[in-house]
């Protein structure tokens, strides 16, 4: 288990953390979202010890972290990088050593998540003969090799093809289901819906939104109307009491004035278009960042 | 300190920089490629100012008796002389490469004080200086004939005896001691050595730093390792590296002065002797450890090569400076500035080993000039490791020398 207790970290004059509290737990995926230049990279190097907090504490399972819980944590950072003369297997066991794990073990290991990941041909070649996607997996094994108890995903999915990425995904989720504490960071709100069973939004150096994924998206936001159609998309931008989240020419994604029901809307737009899809949903978790951080730079604007 | 993390770190930098070709090939020719820059230049600029042995040159007269003259003085030298009567000829010999210049002869030239030589160079000083010879000695010795007196006689009443240098060594005849130009080439070929063994391996240690962030893996290792442990695992992983690379070269040398040399009887270059060999290595260490903390400091300071070379070159200085003052360092190694270099952390490296060859410090001063180099070692290592922790993190803008100070006091 990982607590982060009102951690606070600052560069000269620049507060890159303000306030950020939250407490990932084994048994799911956490999610640590938010813009960029949020204070998320900030905040992940202190939970891995790389900086220490000015002030707040970083608790693993109760104890403050030490030198020795890096054994237990592994890492996929966002900025991501290899030796590049070395080949994969010496890279890997190099990184699991560091780690404290026994050679035998960590060979052991690699090797399973090599068969996985289809890169057992890769194995006794140099790093640098290793595509972008290949090498981001390797990354991935890196970040797991020495069987930590908790892992931080950095923007896991990025530079990924979708096959490698759903991989990925899976993974991750099988990771969050063992007795592991998994966190992931990440931008791209689909891949947080998808896979986090608690978030913690941070913008500004603060959260802004915290909590099981389901309690947020009840609490923030109204629910949501999508709409898959064959016609004019224009209709919906002359309707005052509609708003459009996200519009595409044969799909939109909409929020409704307060009087008016999604079966007012159904009635009011049968008929004129074409329509293969209408679903009550809640919203997106897109649109619960775009709303939250959209209106924190609104205040930070007027303050 | 984690010291098992400090050791995987350790084998793994040193098997990254032994085990390549670079490092074999480096090993193999290293000194091969030393002695060539140390030795060939003063060889080559030797063996080009010795003129070739048949170096044709005109000797304008209208006398037979005076060409005949020139003709006896000049043989046993390099030059052979072509007679020309006028010096029109003389010129176009030139022009046309028959010749490499002409002295121009005038008559009744016993009795002038300056003579011409025209070449095509202008630069030949020493055809100059031996057409000089030749023309001094027939103009003095026809004024002393004319003057009355034998001009042997008196060339054996003024001939001056010539002064050898020899060093002296307690024990050892001076027939057999040895030669002073001979210790300065082996002191040369030490200190190139060291100059370019440090500076190698300490740019090698800056770019591996600069290397982490460059290829991003700084943060994978920092969630693994503190900065402490990543910094000295390099230095020491490439110390060792470059310390098997020292054990091949001394190795060999010290089986060519024991046992090669003795058996087949080559003469070897004076002054590489085993107690020379290891001073060398000792501060070549020395050397080696302190420089290589100041460039991982630079390293984790600059964002790309470039700034990486820009912040080196005042480190870089200091490994030059003694480099240039060889020869005055050698022809006084008492000298106060030389005792001073000597102590001086930064150039005493190099500046006490030649005083070793070629002088003989107390040994005091020896050991109060390694004392210092571990002392500067220890604060540079403390130095460097507070500069890494917050260089190595640092993107975008890259450091200057006055940031880099201000990194010192941050915790």
């Amino acid at each position: 288990m990982v607590d982060v207790q009102q951690v606070r970290k600052t560069f000269g004059e620049t507060v890159a953390v303000e306030s950020v509290s939250f407490t990932a737990t084994p048994g799911g995926v956490f999610g640590l979202i938010g813009p960029n230049g949020a204070g998320k990279s900030t905040t992940i190097r202190m939970i891995m010890n790389i900086f220490r907090p000015d002030s707040g504490q970083i608790l693993f399972d109760g104890h403050r972290i030490t030198e020795q819980d890096k054994n237990r944590i592994g890492y996929l950072p966002e900025e991501r990088g290899l030796y590049k003369t070395v080949t994969v297997n010496e890279m890997l066991i190099y990184l699991a050593r560091l780690k404290g794990a026994a050679p035998a073990d960590a060979q052991k290991r690699i090797d399973e998540w090599l068969e996985r990941f289809k890169l057992v041909d890769w194995k006794h070649k140099k790093i640098d003969e290793l595509s972008k996607g290949m090498s981001q997996k390797v990354q991935f094994i890196a970040a797991i090799a020495h069987d930590p108890d908790i892992v931080f995903f950095d923007e896991p999915f990025s530079g990924l093809d979708p096959v490698s990425s759903d991989l990925m995904r899976d993974t991750i989720l099988e990771l969050g289901q063992s007795r592991r504490t998994v966190l992931i960071s990440t931008h791209i709100m689909e891949h947080a819906e998808k896979i986090c069973s608690d978030i913690v939004l941070i913008n500004r150096g603060r959260e802004v939104v915290a909590g099981p994924l389901k309690t947020v998206k009840e609490h923030y936001g109204h629910r949501s109307v999508i709409v898959e159609f064959d016609g004019d998309r224009q209709l919906f931008d002359t309707m005052s009491d509609v708003h459009v989240i996200a519009g595409y020419p044969r799909y939109v994604e909409l929020r409704l004035d307060e009087g008016l029901s999604p079966d007012d809307l159904l009635t009011r737009i049968a008929g004129r278009l074409s329509i293969s899809r209408f679903e009550v949903t809640a919203p997106s978790l897109h649109r619960i960042f775009v709303e939250q951080v959209g209106r924190e730079e609104k205040d930070h604007e007027l303050r | 300190m984690n010291y098992a993390k400090l050791g995987t770190i350790i084998r793994q930098e040193f098997r990254m920089t032994a085990a390549t070709k670079a490092f074999l090939a480096m090993t193999i020719l290293g000194p091969f490629l030393i002695a060539a820059i140390a030795i060939l230049p003063g060889l080559l600029a030797q063996r080009q100012s010795q003129p070739s042995d048949d170096t044709r040159i005109g000797i304008v007269t209208g006398s037979d008796d005076v060409f005949a003259r020139f003709e006896v003085s000049l043989a046993g030298t390099p030059v052979t002389p072509v007679r020309f009567t006028s010096e029109r000829d003389g010129r176009d010999a030139i022009d046309s490469g028959a010749v490499q210049g002409s002295l121009i002869l005038p008559d009744g030239f016993e009795g002038s004080d300056s003579l011409r030589y025209v070449s095509r160079t202008g630069t030949d000083m020493q055809i100059a200086s031996i057409l000089q010879a030749t023309a001094g000695h027939i103009v003095t010795s026809t004024r002393i004939a004319e003057a009355g007196l034998d001009p042997e006689h008196i060339a054996r009443l003024t001939q001056t005896p010539a002064v050898r240098t020899v060093r002296h060594e307690s024990g050892a005849s001076d027939d057999t001691a040895t030669d002073g130009f001979a210790i300065l080439l082996t002191a040369l070929m030490f200190v190139m050595l060291i100059y370019m063994t440090v500076l190698l391996y300490g740019q090698m240690i800056g770019r591996s730093v600069l290397t982490e962030k460059i290829v991003n893996t700084k943060e994978i290792m920092l969630s693994s390792v503190r900065p402490t442990e990543l910094l000295f695992g390099k230095i020491i992983g490439k110390g060792a590296a470059s310390l098997v690379q020292y054990g091949v070269w001394i190795g060999i040398a010290a089986l060519i002065v024991t046992v090669i040399g003795p058996r087949f009887d080559i003469s070897l270059p004076a002054g590489l002797t085993i107690i020379n060999l290891s001073y060398l290595l000792v501060f070549f260490l020395l050397a080696f450890f302190l420089y290589a903390t100041a460039f991982a400091a630079v390293g984790s300071g600059a964002q790309d090569e470039q700034q990486f070379g820009q912040l080196s070159m005042p480190i870089i200085v200091f490994l030059i400076v003694p480099l240039v003052l060889v020869s005055p360092i050698v022809m006084n190694p008492e000298g106060a500035l030389v005792v001073g270099l000597s102590h001086f952390p930064l150039t005493s490296p190099i500046v006490m080993l030649l005083r070793i060859l070629v002088d003989r410090p107390a040994w005091w001063e020896i050991g109060l000039s390694i004392a210092l180099l571990f002392g500067a070692i220890v604060l540079a290592g403390m130095g460097a490791a507070r500069i890494f922790s917050v260089g190595i993190l640092r993107s975008g803008k890259a450091g200057s020398w006055k940031e880099m100070a201000a990194w010192l006091g941050r915790r």
